[in-house]
């Protein structure tokens, strides 16, 4: 018999179960940084609904926003925090693990 | 997660979104590439060609080269993740090596066309090793 929550299911973290939000983790994942315009190009949503996503997932602390300056243009640009590193990973994890108990 | 599919989507979306996202980071492969470029001409002038015109055109050579890299990696919009240790181990190498080159191309090794070519080869390898690790990476 089964222990209650020792289904990989319950390592899923519920606030990448979003598919925009696991994108833009996903996207950040190999990367140090990345300017607010290249995710939003990257997950192929509009500057509002990554905004949304961002403010998020940089509630819980998964990736930090930064504000700077390349000459006149103002960036903002985005990076994966250790919190937001591990927590992808154990969502990646669980998933493969739910992949191969179907399998 | 309501099923097998969703969760492979998932995985296969997570999986797209680095890839592309390493992919949008390949600048730093072109950076290295025309920076070891740059040693195979400015090495030989700078051991070959004696006096202070040769000293001040390799000097405003070798400026321009770093000053137009500098300004093209500031305008990415992407930064490799562990690209800042490796560009300073890559700088490292290459600043002990052209120093090592300099110090026997003026000394013991003067004027000598074979010491300039493989100095030359020296001096790009660490920024030629490094693009070729990150063209593998991507």
């Amino acid at each position: 018999m089964t222990s209650p929550g020792s289904h990989p299911r319950h390592a899923l973290d519920p606030l990448l179960n979003a598919p925009v939000r696991l994108s833009v983790v996903a996207a950040l994942a190999p990367l140090d940084k990345a300017e607010f315009g290249f995710v939003r190009d990257l997950v192929e949503v509009t500057d509002s609904v990554l905004s949304k996503q961002v403010s998020a997932l940089e509630e819980a602390g998964y990736v930090a926003v930064h504000k700077g300056r390349v000459g006149r243009r103002p960036r903002t640009w985005l990076s994966l925090a250790p919190e937001g590193r591990a927590a992808y990973q154990r969502h990646l994890a669980a998933l493969r693990a739910i992949a191969a108990d179907w399998s | 997660m309501s099923g097998s599919g969703s969760v492979v989507d998932a995985l296969g979306r997570a999986s797209a979104a680095e890839k592309a996202a390493r992919r949008g980071s390949g600048w730093y492969g072109r950076y290295l590439t025309a920076f070891a470029a740059g040693q195979l001409v400015l090495v030989p002038t700078a051991l070959l060609w004696h006096g202070p015109l040769a000293g001040a055109t390799f000097a405003v050579a070798q400026a321009l080269l770093v000053g137009a890299l500098s300004v093209y990696a500031a305008r990415q919009r992407v930064v490799r993740r562990g690209s800042g240790v490796r560009h300073l181990v890559i700088v490292g190498v290459w600043g002990a090596v052209f120093a090592l080159s300099v110090v026997l191309g003026t000394t013991v090794l003067t004027d000598s066309p074979g010491f300039a070519a493989a100095a030359a080869l020296a001096c790009a390898a660490p920024a030629a090793v490094g693009a070729w690790l990150e063209r593998r990476s991507s």
